[in-house]
């Protein structure tokens, strides 16, 4: 059912095609949407969902850069729902976050949202009520450039991931919340126990284990929710979403992560991927052989598939568990690839911690949580394979692998000058008990972050935690520091990996309240979240306070 | 500023090793006794230049993206560059481009380092392109310091010349191969017309 419209992606591709070229004279388009219950059989049985116009995901907003926009959005459900436009600057009215942006969209009402695109490129957009994006209320949208950009491709595909669960959404939570590590199948036993002490000795096993249990977390917590069905374009592996294309052409894929909580490391066997966007901004091209994304991060890559054959794209989820894959195909070809083994899955080690360095730094601090009963004695001893990274990113055929410091706008920032203040915000959490903050404090208990009008701020995110967090801002661009002065680029949603510092600068040029979180579902749900108000003349002494405590 | 000089003489280094290897390419497949060279043409003179054509190169294209010739026709280009990044004219088949882009990859590789930062290139003073001037300290160019026949860089709000007499070949591309450019579609197409003595 949701996935019918998907069926022909030659058909869609031109019809695709003919919107846009439709568009090139309409500055003003009306868009109806309507979030609804739908039943899908997308896991493998038949299980209520949410869609948006019947479908998951809901289809494809193809809007114009400089176009007026009108969408009108009739929930149907019988909950409050919302829609956010992620990664568009619009007035903060029109952000569709409830409790900051609005009051929501009640069951049978319509709300309107009126913006103008003043951007292009690759987003998305998708309930910000509870955990219905879980449930399936998300969607692409794509904003064509009005003037030429700079790249050229034959063809243009989306490729949105996500990720679905059979269970109802609301009981995931409450499972982790019972039971944090509910979904970690890969739960380390007394057998691995023996097979440490027989590898790196009885101390370093030992210590190891102290080590995490200090923590309150297990180094099988690359994911935290498992059992995931993972889609492409609201399919699933067996369905594998097709995409055409001519030997030669140059084939653009607009990847977007639209899951709940799941990371994907990105690869098309035999061909190099040149990676021309990142969260929608033209960055300067750098060919790779695999990316990692983080949720709600896109990323648009050109490929040129040479041979007369069929080329895999397999987003394998960072814990392993499975690939959302889609196949490139080229039209003369019956070449009908496998599905290739999973990867090893990762475990987490006190390096991915920081532990090694970091754990130094934030004692120095005198920081108190739950690392302060961390024995850094214990540490020193460690060595060899217990300190090799279980999470760094490698390619699967050895090959480049992106990373941040890869990404450098195409254009130098025209905003670009030294932030008059920092702001250090802590990632915390508390895995056994399973609630997520920032700096120790959950958002239901957190004054907002306030920002002055047109003042630059850096925000140094320090993850304390054991899990990555991709952090979303909205209204507002952050310009990622990755040691590019001017050419720094900017994104919505930067990815901080555990035990790991980085910092972004932000212009508040967006007054108006605005939503600022981690983008894992569950994580945002429980509270690692915070308002941020952006105002003319606000309190000085909020200004200079700590934020958050 | 430490830094600076010496990221500044990096990318220095990095220009002299992508003329260089322009330079090697070029020289090579303009070099007589090759079969497909007389097909692809050759240098033109400025006395029998028969069309000039204007191309603008910008981040990361060109424009126009395709142009008309004939066999034996003598054309003059003229290359601006409007972006803010070092760009390429180079006339080739596919395949010389790609081996081109090879080499001008795993060159990049080697030196650690990025040669297309924008900051760095724009102050560069365009005498010091001259292989002349350039630190030679660890560069094998022996045997490079020769005219590029087919292929041209042109700085960030410079112009460049280029006249060829092009051949029989249908296939020549005009290609940018800074690294990432031609992927992302900095190519433009040569199509043949026919023989200039038949129109």
């Amino acid at each position: 059912m949701s996935f019918l419209n998907q069926a022909k992606p030659v058909a869609a591709a031109l019809f695709l095609g003919s919107l846009s070229l439709a568009s090139l004279s309409a500055k003003a388009g009306i868009y109806n949407l309507t979030i609804d219950e739908v039943m899908t059989d997308i896991g493998g049985e038949l299980r209520p969902a949410m869609g948006i116009n019947g479908q998951i995901p809901g289809p494809e907003l193809r809007f114009r850069e400089g176009e007026e926009i009108t969408l009108n959005v009739t929930n149907n459900l019988e909950e409050d729902s919302s829609i956010h436009w992620h990664g568009l600057i619009l007035p903060y009215q029109m952000d569709g976050v409830p409790g900051i942006s609005f009051d929501g969209i009640k069951p049978g009402e319509t709300f309107t949202y009126k913006f103008t695109a003043n951007q292009n490129g690759t987003y998305w957009y998708h309930s910000h009520s509870g955990l219905q994006e879980q449930a399936g209320v998300y969607g692409p949208l794509v904003i064509d450039a009005a003037k030429r950009e700079p790249f050229r491709v034959d063809r243009d595909y989306t490729i949105l991931l996500s990720d679905w669960t059979n269970e109802d959404p609301n009981d995931v939570l409450a499972n982790l919340k019972k039971q944090s590590d509910y979904y970690n199948y890969g739960q380390r036993t007394v057998g691995d126990f023996f097979e440490d002490v027989a590898q790196i000795g009885l101390a370093e096993t030992i210590s190891d284990r102290v080590a995490w249990g200090n923590m309150r977390m297990t180094p099988t917590d690359i994911a935290d929710v498992s059992g995931y069905t993972f889609l492409v374009n609201g399919r699933n592996p067996d369905q594998n979403w097709t995409g055409l294309f001519k030997p030669g052409e140059r084939v653009r894929l607009r990847f977007i992560n639209g899951s709940a909580m799941s990371y994907f490391d990105v690869r098309i066997p035999g061909l190099e991927m040149t990676v021309v966007q990142a969260d929608g901004n033209n960055v300067k091209p750098v060919k790779v052989d695999e990316f990692r994304i983080a949720v709600a991060e896109t990323y648009d890559v050109i490929v040129r598939p040479k041979e007369d054959t069929a080329y895999q794209i397999l987003a394998e989820s960072i814990d392993r568990t499975g690939f959302a894959r889609a196949t490139l195909t080229a039209e003369e070809t019956t070449a009908t690839p496998a599905l290739p083994k999973l990867r090893e899955r990762p475990l987490l080690t006190m390096a991915d911690m920081g532990m090694d360095h970091g754990a130094m730094e934030m004692d120095a601090k005198g920081e108190t949580g739950d690392m302060a009963g961390m024995d850094h004695s214990n540490m020193a001893g460690m060595s060899g394979d217990a300190m090799k990274s279980g999470i760094a990113p490698e390619a699967a055929n050895g090959g480049k692998i992106l990373v941040y410091g890869d990404l450098k706008s195409l254009k130098a920032v025209e905003d670009y000058r030294a932030p008059e203040r920092e702001i250090e915000l802590r990632l915390t959490g508390n895995m056994e008990r399973y609630y997520w903050s920032i700096n120790g404090i959950k958002y239901s208990d957190a004054d907002p972050v306030k920002l002055a009008y047109g003042e630059r701020v850096r925000i140094k995110f320090v993850n304390e935690t054991m899990m990555s967090h991709p952090m979303h801002l909205h209204g507002m661009w952050m310009q990622l520091d990755t040691g590019k002065g001017e050419f720094n680029p900017l994104k919505h949603t930067v990815n901080v990996p555990p035990g790991q510092t980085l910092t972004v600068d932000v212009t508040a040029d967006a007054l108006g309240e605005w939503a600022f979180h981690c983008h894992l579902l569950y994580h945002m749900a429980t509270g690692m979240f915070r308002k941020v108000v952006v105002e003319e003349t606000p309190d000085l002494s909020s200004l200079t306070a700590p934020v958050g405590e | 500023m430490k830094n600076f000089t010496n990221k500044t003489r990096q990318s220095l280094t990095a220009i002299g090793l992508i003329m260089a290897l322009g330079l090697g390419t070029g020289y090579a497949l303009a070099s007589p006794g090759g079969n497909h060279n007389d097909a692809i043409g050759k240098p033109g003179q400025e006395a029998t230049v028969d069309r000039v054509i204007e191309i603008s190169l910008d981040d990361n294209y060109f424009d126009p993206e395709s142009i008309e010739i004939r066999s034996g026709e003598t054309i003059k280009f003229i290359l601006s560059n409007q972006g803010d990044g070092l760009h390429e004219f180079n006339l080739g088949t596919p395949e010389m481009h790609e081996a081109h882009q090879e080499e001008m990859a795993e060159m990049m590789e080697s030196m650690n380092m990025d040669g297309m930062d924008h900051g760095s290139m724009m102050g560069m003073d365009h005498d010091s392109m001259g292989m002349s001037n350039m630190d030679k300290g660890n560069m094998e160019m022996g045997g490079m310091e020769h005219d590029s026949p087919n292929s041209v860089f042109v700085q960030p709000g410079e112009q460049a010349e280029l006249i060829w007499t092009f051949g029989e070949a249908d296939n020549l591309e005009f290609a940018c191969n800074v690294p990432g450019h031609y992927d992302s579609g900095m190519v433009g197409a040569f199509k043949q017309a026919g023989p200039a003595d038949a129109s």
